[in-house]
């Protein structure tokens, strides 16, 4: 009885939901769900999360940096990021002439030491071959420069062949690290050797 | 052809008004008698009823929108052969088959108050509700539409139509208990 009180209550309940109102019953069929746009609460939460990387971000490298400082080795003076202890054969500021780096002829089979420090490129003619195959043995010789360490561009130095060829005594020396007919942008990899200051100190003071 | 042309040919009383109905709006009506009836051949019976039923209604009535209109019809004729047909199943002859006939016929006075008021309460749950919300559950419960294809026709997915439903069914059980419609 009660199975049959049921269905008579839903056969009522059917018949009342067709009087609903006709502009009710053609609204339904026209209903899309809209796409979501960008919504104030998108846009907040958009700033939320840019806010949570950027503090994120900060922590992190202040943890990086302060940790790194913490330690012995690194409390050392960084030649590559700190100027005033970079060779001072490089970084000695009004004693070598600057040239302009678009001046400077990779090809002309001049073999070359060319830097730049705080002033401008400067550039030494090597005469001799000796020297420049000393200078070559030490490329990549140099203590390594700590991963995800900061490299300011406070010295950087090229050797050229002369036949377009350049090397970085800071980089590696494999065949991925020669670059051909430019003075070519780098990070460094490794500190430059004190035997290579030490030449490049009594080239220069012979110049 | 659009809906005030049909319903000129049906003011016209011309013929041709049932099967441009029956091309423009065939399927729908079937496919809302064939949810209830689950029976093509009762769907059927029950589509061409509706048409003779338009028929009859018009001229008087001139309905704007025709599938609102005719799907009212089909509905109203489908569930009373839902009704009748269920009747039988249970078999004539028994004895709850013949206490049944001690229910008060719906058509009294009392019982076709009710039902405006139950009809007037739906009315008002429907509009109470969000036009989401509003356009599934009538789409499903007018226009007895699967629940894929109002997931596919309003961008709501289907597990999403599912919860609504059962969601605005307990509201609505909620409603009618309080106010002691049902």
């Amino acid at each position: 009885m009660n199975r049959e009180t049921k269905f008579d209550k839903a056969c009522r309940l059917y018949v009342a939901i067709g009087s609903a109102e006709t502009d009710m019953l053609n609204a339904a069929l026209t209903y899309k769900r809209k796409k979501a746009g960008f919504t104030k609460r998108r846009a907040v939460a958009l700033i939320a999360a840019c806010l949570a990387f950027t503090l994120i971000s900060t922590a992190m490298l202040a943890v990086g940096f302060y940790g790194n400082f913490g330690t012995g080795k690194d409390e050392m003076p960084d030649s590559t990021t700190d100027p005033s202890s970079a060779p001072t054969c490089f970084t000695a500021t009004g004693i070598y002439a600057t040239v302009d780096p678009r001046q400077i002829d990779l090809f002309d089979g001049t073999r070359k030491l060319v830097w730049e420090n705080s002033e401008g490129y400067h550039l030494l003619n090597l005469n001799s071959e000796r020297d420049y195959g000393k200078l070559l043995r030490e490329v990549g010789k140099g203590d390594r420069v700590p991963y995800g360490e900061s490299t300011e561009k406070l010295c950087r130095i090229w050797i050229a062949e002369g036949d377009g060829s350049v090397v970085s005594p800071c980089l590696s020396p494999v065949p991925g690290n020669v670059g051909y007919g430019e003075l070519f942008d780098y990070q460094p990899e490794f500190e430059i050797s004190g035997d290579f200051i030490d030449l490049a100190s009594r080239l220069l003071g012979e110049q | 052809m659009e809906d005030y042309q049909i319903v000129d040919l049906y003011w016209a009383r011309n013929e041709l008004a049932i099967s441009e109905t029956s091309t423009k709006y065939g399927r729908l009506l079937r496919s809302s008698s064939y949810a209830l009836l689950a029976s093509y051949e009762d769907a059927d019976e029950c589509v061409n009823d509706t048409y003779l039923a338009a028929w009859n209604s018009m001229p008087t009535a001139r309905p704007v929108y025709l599938a609102p209109y005719l799907t009212r019809i089909v509905r109203n004729i489908s569930i009373s052969r839902y009704r009748q047909l269920h009747r039988e199943k249970r078999g004539g002859g028994d004895i709850i088959g013949e206490l049944t006939e001690c229910i008060p016929d719906p058509e009294t006075p009392d019982a076709r108050y009710r039902d405006d008021e139950l009809a007037l309460e739906i009315n008002g749950f429907m509009k109470a509700l969000s036009e989401e919300k509003r356009a599934v559950f009538i789409r499903r419960y007018f226009w007895s539409q699967d629940i894929s294809l109002i997931s596919k026709e309003t961008g709501i997915s289907v597990p999403a139509v599912k919860t609504m439903l059962f969601r605005m069914r307990g509201e609505l059980r909620k409603l009618l208990e309080r106010k002691a419609l049902l």
